[in-house]
């Protein structure tokens, strides 16, 4: 599921990370994400802020599916990530370094194509703490945008 | 300024100018959530806005079954962040709405050199339910 082409998309350094979830009503939610892991066997382990996420975690306690939508802001390249929740925890010092690395790069690669002042959108952007939230992906839908798009991709 | 419990005033108008991306995330009948960007939120009135439809299939496929969305905005000066929850109202492939927003939608795709690929299918109308600020 997670090839190589994935994994290395999922690993640069200008992409815009999202998370959709629904309640046991369907209602639904978004919350940015501040970073990502990629684990072994299509399981990804996504970083969401304390201070944003209480309805987030109040879905998944309802509804473990969940979505990623990731975009690459220089290029609009995007792909979606349909997913089942594993686990939820608060995210420990290790994981917290690994958003900073990530927003630096985010807000570094957003700065370098627009001229925004990086540290206050870092600022605005990354408050820890955060939460972790670890899912196995099962379907990716492409989504950049072009004519036909959207869907499934199988590897 | 001040942003009402459902309402949207003049605080949020630049969050609404299509300089920021959005994700949309809709939920299927059966609980699945699908997450998609969208180049812009149009503010239509106090109540309402409107989502701009160029490739949202599997959003119009779950709409059609649950009519609710989740959206944030980012304001492009001090990248504030707000969550609109939303309801579906109508599609519209012509009038004021959807000849405003085909034009914003032009100059964007101009900027960004996709004239060939942004197409507006249609103007959906959402009323506004609630609006949360995130950050």
């Amino acid at each position: 599921m997670l090839n190589t082409y994935h994994k290395t998309f999922l690993s640069s350094p200008g992409i815009s990370i999202w998370l959709g979830s629904a309640n046991a009503h369907n209602v639904p939610d978004t919350v940015r994400a501040t970073g990502l892991t990629l684990e072994e066997n299509d399981i990804i382990c996504c970083y969401v802020s304390q201070n944003d996420a209480s309805q987030l975690l109040q879905n998944i306690s309802e509804n473990k599916r969940i979505s990623l939508v990731a975009s690459e802001i220089s290029n609009f390249v995007t792909y979606q990530y349909k997913a089942t929740v594993i686990a939820t925890y608060t995210s420990n010092r290790e994981e917290e370094i690994i958003q900073e690395k990530f927003m630096d790069n985010f807000c570094t690669t957003l700065t370098n194509i627009f001229p925004l002042p990086k540290e206050k959108i870092y600022n605005m952007y990354l408050r820890l703490p955060s939460v972790s939230i670890k899912f196995k992906v099962e379907k990716i839908f492409e989504q950049s945008p072009k004519k036909d798009t959207g869907g499934e991709v199988f590897a | 300024m001040t942003i009402e419990k459902n309402k949207i005033t003049e605080a949020l108008f630049p969050s609404l100018q299509g300089v920021m991306p959005s994700v949309i995330v809709t939920c299927s009948k059966a609980g699945i959530p699908n997450a998609s960007g969208v180049s812009q939120v149009y503010y239509v009135d106090e109540d309402h806005v409107a989502i701009s439809n160029q490739f949202l299939n599997k959003t119009i496929k779950n709409i059609a079954e649950n009519p609710l969305m989740s959206v944030i905005i980012t304001c492009p000066v001090n990248f504030v962040m707000h969550k609109l929850l939303l309801s579906f109202v109508e599609s519209q492939t012509s009038g004021k709405t959807f000849g405003t927003m085909k034009l914003q939608l032009d100059v964007l795709a101009s900027m960004q050199g996709m004239q060939d690929v942004f197409c507006l299918r249609s103007a959906d109308i959402y009323e506004v339910l609630s609006i949360e600020k995130v950050n």
